[in-house]
């Protein structure tokens, strides 16, 4: 990978093509702007400090980086700073969107089509996603989590994830 | 498992979102690069996370962006010093290393050169000495015969020895008595010429001292002399010379005129 050699070009690329998707990740967990946009920098940071960690034989690039942001996101809500602010929110932003309908967290989205998607998903496929996309459980610690077999979750997960395709018009 | 068995499985899912364990992660990844529909199909399950999460983000500027640039910039323009530092490091200690054999070489080359020359001057040095005690003595010999004092007297082959002579230069007020041996052969081993002052009424010969070896190129030499010379002879005598000449061996006879 070409930003593994430090080039900046290719740096740029990379934050084009994913820093929405990682802000978007980073923003459910911490649900704050300025913090979300902070521990983003944070993490183009890391991901260009650490470029030569990526492992394209273990996963991908997208992966990585989003393995970073749930991570840096985690640890902030874990942090002395988090843990002192009188506003945090307690409330999952992305499980919470059906119920919310309009709220002060979609006015800041840039997408109506989110609220569509995610309002026609099934209840369980919400929880599914949240769990292993946006809170990054192990889909043994997810079927745990979510009582339900191993090989349930599986198909399940892909049977939610088609469902989103299909409402993004990709299916 | 064939591809659709594998894309229908789910796990192309949870590969984009970092849920499979690292073995499982590693071989799907092998087989991404060997199927292209596996390869499509994962792409389009990522796609359709990185949608679902860019949704979920609020609008933002390009103010992370510039400071990110920023920082980089920073970053690049500290770290770029680091390589070239090293490598400076690095070129400086080879050229050291081969400056230092290429010096010490230089260095052991021009002692030689220096001793050499050294030497030489050395040698040079003796020689010129050599040759400023002989320029000065000429010039105390040619002081000595261009003295309007000093007699020259040319000292004649005498008989068996014909072919044969010598030419004193007496100076009866400076006490000494210049010789020039030219016209006598070199003298055999173990023999010397004695050099006589001679008083001739009666004849009495006074030895002005020996000298071993003469020849075409003998210097003019000179011996102390006070004896109110009279004449001169030359005669071969045995090595360290006799009290009395040898006539019979007398080469070269010459009056003071």
């Amino acid at each position: 990978m070409r930003m593994q050699e430090g080039n900046e070009m290719a740096f740029s690329r990379i934050y084009e093509r994913y820093h929405k998707a990682l802000l978007g990740v980073i923003y459910n967990v911490v649900k704050k702007q300025d913090i979300a946009e902070e521990i983003l920098q944070d993490v183009f940071m890391k991901i260009w400090k650490n470029a030569d960690s990526y492992d394209a034989d273990q996963g991908r690039f997208f992966t990585w980086a989003l393995n970073i942001s749930r991570n840096a996101a985690i640890d902030y809500l874990r942090s002395k700073a988090h843990k002192n602010d009188s506003l945090n929110l307690s409330r999952d932003y992305f499980v919470n969107i059906p119920e919310d309908g309009t709220n002060e967290l979609e006015i800041q989205t840039d997408s109506l089509g989110i609220m569509t998607w995610v309002k026609k998903l099934q209840p369980m496929c919400i929880k599914v996603i949240d769990l292993i996309f946006f809170k990054g459980f192990t889909f043994k610690d997810a079927a745990h989590d979510l009582a339900i077999p191993e090989g349930t979750l599986k198909s399940r997960h892909r049977k939610c994830v088609q469902e989103l395709r299909t409402s993004m018009g990709e299916l | 498992m064939t591809e659709q068995e594998l894309i229908d499985s789910g796990e192309l899912e949870l590969y984009v979102c970092g849920a499979l364990d690292t073995v499982r992660e590693r071989e799907i990844s092998t087989l991404i690069k060997s199927s292209p529909s596996i390869r499509q199909e994962m792409l389009a399950i990522e796609h359709a996370y990185t949608q679902l999460a860019a949704g979920l983000a609020p609008e933002s500027d390009d103010a992370v962006y510039d400071r990110l640039i920023s920082s980089l910039g920073q970053r690049n323009r500290t770290a770029s010093k680091t390589p070239w530092t090293s490598y400076l490091g690095w070129a400086a200690a080879a050229v050291f290393v081969v400056g230092t054999g290429y010096f010490y070489n230089q260095r052991t080359t021009l002692e030689n050169d220096l001793n050499k020359v050294a030497l030489q001057n050395e040698v040079l040095e003796k020689q010129l000495s050599a040759e400023s005690e002989q320029a000065a003595s000429y010039l105390v010999t040619l002081d000595a015969l261009s003295d309007p004092n000093t007699i020259t007297v040319t000292l004649a082959g005498q008989t068996n020895f014909e072919t044969t002579n010598a030419v004193a230069f007496y100076n009866a007020t400076s006490g000494m008595t210049y010789f020039k041996l030219a016209g006598l052969p070199v003298a055999p081993s173990n023999m010397v010429y004695q050099l006589w002052s001679l008083k001739l009424d009666p004849l009495t010969p006074t030895s002005l001292g020996i000298t071993e070896n003469t020849g075409a190129n003998a210097s003019v030499f000179s011996v102390k002399n006070t004896n109110g010379s009279e004449a001169f002879g030359i005669t071969l005598e045995p090595a360290g010379g006799s009290d009395n000449p040898n006539l019979e061996q007398l080469y070269t006879l010459g009056v003071v005129k």
